[in-house]
C-alpha cells in the first residue's frame, strides 16, 4: 500500500467501517510511515475540530417555517383563498415579519401590502418589516429592520400623520406624501452575551438609513438631528451625520426591447412612474435621456437611445403631481324652444349644457420653485338632459324609485327614456350593468316621488345609467319621451297620481363619440389624488 | 434519514395534504449544511436557510416533481446565496465572525488559541471549492452518511467518498499554511 491509497482509507475510516482487509492493510501501513500517522491523527483532529464549530454556531432558522397544518389543494379559487391564509398564518407565527425573497423585485415584480388604512407598503431588497397599526398619533406604525421599503402614504386626519417608519438609525414621518426608506448594514454585528439594549445601540451604530423622496415631503429625524425631506431629495442617516441630496433611485427596472427608436423598460410596478416622466437612466454601457411615453402596467415605453439590460435612474428632472379633474359646469340652456311640451300639468324640456373637466397638474422640478409650475388641461363635452317639471297648481304623484347611490337617477321601470335618430340608424339604449340588475331584482322599497308646484326632476339623455348608444358620429335629431304609469298603490292625500307619455321638442344633435362616461376615480386613485391634493396645499 | 424519491414525494404529498412538519424536519439539516457550504458568514447562512425554506413552503404546490424535491431546495439555496453574493459585492456587510467576540467564555483547557484556531479553520473552509466545502458540512454538520450525501446529491457513493478525501486533504493543506492554526 502506498501513502496516496493510505491516505484514502484514513479518511474513508473517519466515514465508514473498513472492510478486514482494508483495515489490516492500513494498520500495517501505519507502522511503517509516520507522515501517514500524522496524516491520519490531523484528518481525526480536522473532523472534531469542523464539528465542534459547527456545533458552536449552527446554521438555523431566524424564524420558524409554519409547520401548522395547511389547506389541502383544491380549485384555483380555494388555493387562492389558501394561499392568502397561508401568508397570513405565516405572518402571525413569524410575529407579523414579512420578509421578501431576494431579487423578488427584479424577478416578479414587487411584493406590496395595503394597510388598513389604505396605505400601501411595497417591500424591496430582501426587506424585513413588522407592521405594527395605528398607535398614538400615527396611523400606520412600520418597523423597518433591514432592506428597502417603498411607501404610498394616505392623507391622514390633522393632527395626525398616516406612516411612521422606524429604523435602527431613525425615523420618518409622513406629510402626506411617497417615498422610500433603505436601511443598510442592517443588525448584522450583533453580539451575543449583550443584552437587547446594547445590541440596538450596537445595530444603530452601524446602520444607515437612507430616505428617497418621490412626491411630497417627509420629516426624517434621527440622532444627528431631523431634516424636512421634498420630493426629489435624498436623506441619510449615518455614522451621525445627516446629510440631504439629490436622490439618486427613483427608477430601476430593466430594458427588455429594443425596436428601433422604441424601447421597453420592465419596471416595479410601485415606481409611481407615470407618462411625462423623463429621467437621466444608466445602463451597463449605456446611459442617457429617457421619456416616458406610455405605461401600461409595470412596463413602460420610453423615448431615448438605450441597451438591453439591467437600468436605474440617477435622477429626474420633472415629476408631474395631478390633481383630481374638476367638473365645471356651465349653466344648461333649453336645447328647443322655450317651454317645451307640456301634458296635463307636467311639461317635457330638453336642455343642453357644458361640462368642462379640468385637470391640474403641477411640475416640480429640483432646485426650482418649491411651488412647482401649474397646469392645466381642460376637457369640454356637451350634455343633453330631459327635465319634467310640475307647472300645475297640485302636487303630482310619479312612481318614481330613487336609486339612493345616485343623484338623478331613476328606476327605469318607473321612467323610460326614448330617442330615435332621424338618418336611418338606429340609437340603442344600453343595457343595464349586470350589477344593477341584480340590485334591482331585490324588492325595491315602495317608493313615489311627489312633484310639487314648481318642482322638476331632471335625466341625463347621455352619459348616465340609461345612456342611449349612438352608432358613430354625425348629427341626429333626438327626442325624449317619458312614459309614465300611474302610482297604483300610494293614493296620497291631496295629491293626483299622473299617467301617460310626454314626448319633448326635437333637438339637433351632433353626437361626437367620446371615452366612456367615467365612473369616477377608483377607491385607491381617489386615495392617491387626495395625497396629491395635500402635497399642493 | 432517508433521501430515497419515492420517500420525499410521500412527504411533498403530506405536506401539500396539510402536514409539512415531517418534510421539513427530514429537509432542515441538509439544508443547514449546505446553506453554511454556500454562504460566506454565518449570518448570511442563516438568511438563506430561511428564505428558501419560505420559498418552498410557499411553493410546494407547484413543485413538477416531488421526488427531485431536494434538488429544488439545494437549487433555491445556491441561487439566494448567489443573489446574496452578487450584492456583497456592491454593499459591504461585516459579518459575526468578522465582528470581535465579546461574551464568549473560553475555559482555561480550550487555551488562549483555541478561538484563533476555529477562525483558521472557518477560513480555510470558505477557502475551498463548492463541491468540498458541500461534502464537508453534509458530513460534519449535518451529521448524515456516505448513502445518504451520495442521495442527497445524486452522486454514487464511491465518488462521494473521494470527494470527502480531496476535501479533507485541502482543508489539512490551508491550515498546515495558516500560522494561527
Amino acid at each position: 500500500m502506498n501513502c496516496e491509497r493510505a491516505a484514502k482509507i484514513i479518511s474513508a475510516r473517519l466515514d465508514r467501517d473498513l472492510s478486514p482487509g482494508e483495515a489490516a492493510q492500513l494498520d500495517e501501513h501505519l507502522a511503517a510511515c509516520r507522515d501517514c500517522r500524522r496524516a491520519a491523527d490531523d484528518f481525526r483532529n480536522l473532523t472534531a475540530d469542523l464539528e465542534s464549530a459547527f456545533r458552536s454556531a449552527p446554521v438555523r432558522l431566524k424564524q420558524p417555517i409554519p409547520t401548522a397544518a395547511r389547506p389541502a389543494r383544491r380549485a384555483i379559487g380555494l388555493r387562492l383563498a389558501a394561499a392568502a391564509a397561508l401568508l397570513l398564518g405565516a405572518g402571525l407565527l413569524l410575529g407579523h415579519t414579512l420578509l421578501t425573497r431576494a431579487g423578488s423585485r427584479r424577478k416578479h415584480g414587487v411584493e406590496w401590502t395595503e394597510l388598513a388604512s389604505g396605505t400601501r407598503v411595497f417591500r424591496h431588497r430582501a426587506a424585513r418589516v413588522l407592521f405594527g397599526g395605528a398607535m398614538n398619533d400615527v396611523d400606520e406604525l412600520i418597523q423597518l429592520d433591514r432592506g428597502e421599503v417603498e411607501v404610498a402614504a394616505v392623507r391622514a386626519e390633522p393632527g395626525r400623520c398616516s406612516v411612521r417608519v422606524v429604523t435602527p438609525a431613525g425615523e420618518v414621518v409622513t406629510l402626506g406624501t411617497r417615498f422610500s426608506v433603505e436601511v443598510k448594514n442592517p443588525g448584522r454585528t450583533r453580539v451575543e452575551g449583550e443584552g437587547e439594549e446594547m445590541n440596538r445601540l450596537i445595530a444603530a451604530a452601524a446602520a444607515v438609513m437612507v430616505v428617497s423622496v418621490t412626491e411630497g415631503e417627509v420629516l426624517v429625524s434621527g440622532s444627528p438631528g431631523q431634516t424636512v425631506v421634498r420630493a426629489g431629495e435624498q436623506a441619510e442617516i449615518g455614522g451621525g451625520k445627516l446629510t440631504v441630496g439629490k436622490t439618486d433611485r427613483i427608477l430601476k427596472g430593466r430594458v427588455i426591447k429594443v425596436d428601433g427608436a422604441a424601447v421597453t423598460i420592465s419596471v416595479g410596478r410601485s415606481s409611481g412612474v407615470r407618462e411625462g416622466f423623463e429621467f437621466n437612466c444608466k445602463a451597463k454601457g449605456w446611459s442617457g435621456k429617457v421619456l416616458v411615453v406610455r405605461k401600461n402596467s409595470a412596463v413602460l415605453a420610453v423615448k431615448g437611445d438605450a441597451a438591453v439590460g439591467d437600468v436605474a435612474a440617477t435622477g429626474f428632472t420633472t415629476i408631474l403631481t395631478e390633481a383630481p379633474g374638476r367638473n365645471e359646469r356651465t349653466p344648461a340652456r333649453p336645447a328647443a324652444v322655450e317651454g317645451g311640451e307640456v301634458v296635463g300639468d307636467l311639461r317635457l324640456t330638453l336642455f343642453e349644457g357644458t361640462r368642462v373637466s379640468r385637470t391640474v397638474a403641477r411640475e416640480y422640478v429640483p432646485g426650482g420653485d418649491a411651488e412647482g409650475q401649474e397646469k392645466v388641461t381642460e376637457t369640454v363635452a356637451r350634455t343633453l338632459h330631459a327635465r319634467i317639471e310640475n307647472v300645475g297648481r297640485q302636487p303630482v304623484i310619479l312612481p318614481l324609485v330613487a336609486q339612493p347611490f345616485r343623484k338623478n337617477v331613476y328606476s327605469r321601470h318607473a321612467v323610460e327614456l326614448h330617442a330615435r335618430d332621424t338618418e336611418g340608424q338606429a340609437v340603442d339604449r344600453v343595457k343595464r350593468p349586470a350589477r344593477q340588475a341584480r340590485r334591482d331584482a331585490a324588492p325595491a322599497p315602495p317608493a313615489v316621488t311627489v312633484l310639487k308646484p314648481g318642482e322638476s326632476i331632471r335625466q341625463p339623455v347621455e352619459g348616465n345609467l340609461y345612456r342611449l348608444r349612438f352608432p358613430a358620429a354625425g348629427k341626429f335629431k333626438v327626442w325624449v319621451e317619458f312614459a309614465v304609469p300611474a302610482a297604483k298603490d300610494q293614493p296620497l292625500e291631496g295629491h293626483r297620481a299622473w299617467s301617460g307619455k310626454l314626448k319633448s321638442n326635437e333637438v339637433d344633435w351632433e353626437h361626437r363619440p367620446g371615452r366612456a362616461p367615467s365612473r369616477g376615480p377608483s377607491r385607491n386613485r381617489r386615495r392617491h389624488w387626495s395625497g396629491r391634493e395635500e402635497n399642493r396645499e | 434519514m432517508s433521501f430515497d424519491r419515492a420517500h420525499l414525494a410521500r412527504l411533498v404529498r403530506d405536506a401539500r395534504g396539510g402536514k409539512p412538519a415531517e418534510l421539513f424536519e427530514a429537509l432542515a439539516p441538509v439544508a443547514a449544511a449546505w446553506a453554511r457550504a454556500s454562504c460566506r458568514t454565518h449570518g448570511e447562512a442563516e438568511d438563506v436557510l430561511q428564505e428558501s425554506l419560505l420559498e418552498l413552503y410557499r411553493s410546494i404546490d407547484r413543485l413538477n416533481n416531488d421526488g427531485a424535491v431536494l434538488s429544488w431546495l439545494r437549487r433555491a439555496i445556491r441561487n439566494n446565496a448567489a443573489d446574496r453574493a452578487r450584492r456583497r459585492a456592491v454593499r459591504r456587510e461585516v459579518g459575526i465572525e468578522a465582528a470581535p467576540e465579546h461574551g464568549v467564555e473560553c475555559s482555561p483547557a480550550d487555551g488562549l488559541d483555541s478561538s484563533d484556531h476555529r477562525r483558521a479553520l472557518l477560513a480555510a473552509l470558505a477557502d475551498l471549492d463548492d463541491g468540498e466545502r458541500e461534502m464537508l458540512t453534509l458530513r460534519h454538520d449535518a451529521g448524515l452518511s456516505l448513502a445518504e450525501i451520495a442521495e442527497a446529491t445524486g452522486q454514487s457513493v464511491r465518488a462521494v467518498e473521494s470527494r470527502l478525501f480531496r476535501a479533507r486533504r485541502a482543508l489539512r493543506a490551508r491550515l498546515q499554511r495558516d500560522p494561527r492554526s
